[in-house]
């Protein structure tokens, strides 16, 4: 007796597990679970990620005033202080913007340090001047405006609020997430087709011993819990073993590729919430295939007298 | 009661293979079912086990039109028909206590009552020593009398056998019958199909003799030819 027939109950009869194509059958389930795993992780990293950046990001703006004039003039230290100081007093005033900081002239250097190197030299030189603030609206108009308000204060000031790039990273986001689940589609679709082929192939293979059993009286429930007791005993260790397989390989991807400490990284962690949202995919699996294999039962079962 | 009525059957768009059949078959009657090659029988057979639905005409079964039956009383049905078909189809994954266990669990039998009454027709059939055997490792032979032991294990009101003595010497083809006479005196009502005139000639039992598609009814002995009644 088999291995499959000792776990099985006694109420298996039919030798659905022999003869070949059940190994594939194994395997493909495995990897395609896998797949939909790895994507799905992906999927909820990359949405982690976006998340942190948009809270770290979203509704911040900042105001560079260059150092130089619109002929190439470094502006006197007064001058500068001068712009900057009305351009704090204008977004104080107004409802929409908050927190307004002048970043010190230590950490601009800081800034542009990996560019101009880290010594004191560029402490010498005319930095330009950089406000953060937190701006309330993304109002398009709203933001318009107050450009042209900063430009009559100083005229060569640039105002960025990140919304725009942020914008344009977000539809990228999204048009990765749009593959990812046509790919998902795709894929289910496929598994689809495989759990649906394996049970027509494994009655046309036992077409014999299926028409004996019901020529003896077995009622369709009983034939169907003989497909039932196949798919499950095959699918739901292949299911789990692609769970098991995807988070070793995402685990060697991010050990070896994305192990940068940063926020601004989708991180692959196989932590407690990434496996109760992956867990999700093989139980679907699961589930589809006693769907899929108890109406395909049922249809080709309804060709027998 | 078995009792088919004006009945026709045709594959697909072909010829008719069985035309305007018509007989009744009486609790714990025997008959044989004979015919050339070609003629229908296994047709037959096929309704009477209810593998098959006729295309024209009624068959009634046990009291029962078996049109106006759902699938699930279908399948009780068929549980009342044992079947032993000439290559035997024996489950060869199975031992020869599950092969024959098998209709018992098709009528959800407990496993205390299904030990018991396999083992004890497995000693009768003297297959005893032999239940825990692959078939495909036992004689034509004996594999015969797990084919006829899982055919009357679920004591059925018909029991059908297809050819049973074409594998078989004669001696043993005789014995067999011996079984079949057995069974029928306990009340089984019998069809046998055979080829093997010696049988039916040695058996005085009605025959059903089938010519392209047309039954024909035979009386033992004095061989009156009928069409209808038996």
């Amino acid at each position: 007796m088999s291995l499959f027939q000792r776990i099985t109950p006694k109420s298996y009869i039919l030798p659905l597990h022999k003869r070949s194509g059940s190994v594939q059958f194994f395997t493909i389930i495995m990897l395609m679970t896998a797949m939909l795993v790895i994507i799905g992780a992906v999927q909820i990293s990359l949405m982690n990620t976006v998340q942190k950046w948009k809270s770290l990001i979203e509704h911040q703006a900042s105001i560079e005033i260059p150092s130089l004039d619109e002929n190439g003039r470094a502006y006197s230290s007064d001058e500068l202080n001068m712009m900057t100081q009305r351009v704090v007093a204008l977004l104080e005033n107004i409802d929409y913007t908050r927190d307004v900081q002048i970043e010190s002239t230590e950490q601009i250097a800081k800034l542009i340090g990996p560019w101009l190197g880290n010594d004191n030299k560029v402490l010498d030189m005319n930095l330009p001047v950089l406000i953060n603030f937190n701006i309330q609206t993304d109002d398009k108009s709203f933001i318009d405006q107050l450009t042209s308000r900063i430009k009559k204060l100083a005229p060569r000031a640039r105002l960025q609020t990140h919304q725009k790039w942020l914008d344009k990273f977000l539809q990228l986001v999204r048009g990765i997430h749009g593959i990812g689940l046509l790919i998902v589609s795709v894929t289910l679709v496929a598994t689809l087709f495989v759990i649906s082929s394996t049970v027509r192939a494994r009655m046309a293979i036992y077409k014999k011993e299926l028409s004996l059993i019901h020529i003896m009286g077995a009622h369709d429930r009983f034939i169907l819990r003989q497909f039932l007791i196949y798919l499950s005993y095959l699918t739901v260790p292949a299911a789990f073993l692609g769970l098991i397989l995807a988070f070793v390989m995402m685990s060697i991807i991010s050990a070896l590729f994305l192990n940068a400490d940063t926020a601004f990284i989708p991180h692959f962690g196989v932590n407690g919430g990434y496996l109760i949202k992956l867990l999700f995919i093989p139980l679907v699996i699961c589930f589809m295939s006693i769907a899929i294999g108890s109406y395909t039962v049922i249809n080709e079962m309804k060709k027998m007298p | 009661m078995i009792k088919f009525s004006h009945i026709g059957l045709r594959y697909g768009i072909g010829p008719e293979v069985l035309s305007d059949v018509n007989f009744t078959l009486e609790p714990g009657s025997f008959h044989f079912l004979s015919g050339p090659s070609g003629s229908g029988k296994t047709s037959l057979m096929s309704l009477l086990y209810l593998g098959l639905k006729p295309t024209r005409g009624e068959i009634s079964m046990f009291g029962h039109d078996i049109k106006s039956l759902s699938r699930e009383q279908l399948a009780y049905m068929r549980q009342k028909v044992g079947v032993v078909f000439q290559d035997f189809r024996l489950l060869n994954n199975l031992t020869a206590f599950e092969n024959v266990a098998l209709p018992l669990r098709l009528s959800n039998k407990s496993e205390k009552q299904i030990r018991s009454d396999v083992s004890e027709l497995l000693e009768w059939v003297e297959l005893g020593d032999y239940m825990h055997r692959n078939p495909m490792t036992l004689s034509g032979g004996q594999q015969q009398r797990i084919a006829i032991a899982r055919a009357v294990i679920s004591k059925p009101r018909l029991l059908l056998a297809d050819e049973p003595t074409g594998n078989l010497d004669d001696t043993i083809g005789y014995k067999l019958m011996g079984l079949f006479e057995q069974l029928n005196r306990m009340g089984t009502t019998m069809v046998i199909a055979t080829h093997n005139q010696q049988i039916m000639d040695q058996f005085y039992h009605k025959k059903l003799v089938l010519n392209d598609g047309i039954l024909t009814v035979e009386e033992p002995r004095n061989m009156v030819h009928a069409q209808g009644e038996v």
